[in-house]
């Protein structure tokens, strides 16, 4: 199991085969004298514990993530009034990156005009990341 | 563990919780008895810390794992990590408030660490005490000589019938120094939550 050729460091090799043997020991001989439910509420709890922490890890993670690419990309932050936006989506039309067709611009709501500018400037920002 | 080369596949964290919510009351056991054992002679760590660090860094994919190796392999590695940065802190700053990791906002009714993590102030007294984790599982077991052995052999990288072989034992003998050599590491109820 652990040859010459790649030597394992004495404290890696007490632990691992440890961990093989409890593995090859039956589940009776593991429990004897143990309250498996009482082993079992264990578990469960620090399975749940972990998933919570890894969870808010995770989350905290991203967070920096985001705050690390700094205030400019975040679009939705900058005010821009209608006009502005619906100028620069009727701009977008001509700009091969964008699908977007000019004329629709005139049926679109204010409110989705400068959802779709937002949009747009998400799509700009990562170009250039 | 997550050391491996890239392009081995590595298990995702969505395998490694399927894997963790399969496990039945004789698992949960075996880690407990991993975290216990790996613990030894690390002052201001319980087998519960240990076990929590594990499975929220195997959780959130900090620490990963690659396919087909056994869940306890995979967790006596993970916990073999986190334990050597932890003696690796304590060696370069017997002050340090960050070894002290793993406090669940108490969950556990049992609970009854200290809110403030300045308690566990590791002075140079407590650092003392602590052992590499060998010399204090030796420790463990010094009052019996076939436990010492079979400690011995696994610390060479023997187990199962090649340790058997030499340490000549039958498999009934060695069957009993195993369990007791286990049960030696698993966390006494009084252990599992404080140290």
């Amino acid at each position: 199991m652990n040859h010459p050729t790649n030597p394992k460091h004495p404290e890696e090799a007490f632990l691992e085969a440890l961990a093989l043997e409890l593995a090859a020991m039956p589940d009776a001989e593991i429990l004897d004298g143990l309250d498996a439910s009482q082993v079992m509420e264990r578990g469960k709890q620090a399975l749940a514990a972990a998933k919570k922490e890894a969870g808010k890890r995770r989350l905290q993670r991203a967070k920096s993530a985001l705050a690390a690419r700094g205030p400019a990309s975040n679009a939705d932050e900058t005010p821009v009034s209608v006009g502005e936006a619906r100028a620069f989506l009727a701009q977008a039309a001509n700009d091969p990156r964008y699908t977007l067709a000019a004329r629709k611009l005139d049926e679109m709501s204010d409110e989705d005009v400068l959802r779709l500018y937002r949009q747009a400037k998400r799509l700009d920002v990562s170009d250039n990341d | 563990m997550s050391a491996e080369p890239s392009t081995t596949p590595r298990l995702s964290t969505s395998e490694v919780e399927a894997i963790f919510q399969g496990f039945g009351p004789a698992d949960w056991q075996r880690a407990e008895t991993l975290a216990s054992a790996a613990v030894q002679g690390l002052v201001g760590w319980s087998p519960r810390d240990l076990l929590h660090e594990a499975l929220v860094g195997l959780l959130d994919g900090s620490r990963t794992c690659p396919v087909g190796v056994h869940p306890m392999v995979m967790l006596a590695s993970v916990m073999r990590s986190i334990v050597s940065n932890a003696r690796q802190r304590v060696a370069a700053s017997p002050v340090d408030l960050g070894v002290r990791v793993g406090h669940v906002d108490g969950e556990y009714a049992e609970d009854t660490r200290p809110a403030a993590h300045g308690e566990v102030l590791l002075t140079p007294e407590r650092v003392a005490e602590h052992r590499e984790l060998l010399a204090a599982v030796e420790d463990l077991v010094k009052a019996d000589d076939e436990l010492q052995l079979l400690l011995m052999a696994w610390a060479d990288g023997s187990r199962g019938d090649e340790a058997m072989q030499a340490l000549g034992w039958d498999s009934k003998t060695h069957d009993a120094v195993r369990k007791r050599l286990t049960r030696r590491l698993a966390p006494l109820a009084t252990e599992w939550s404080l140290r």
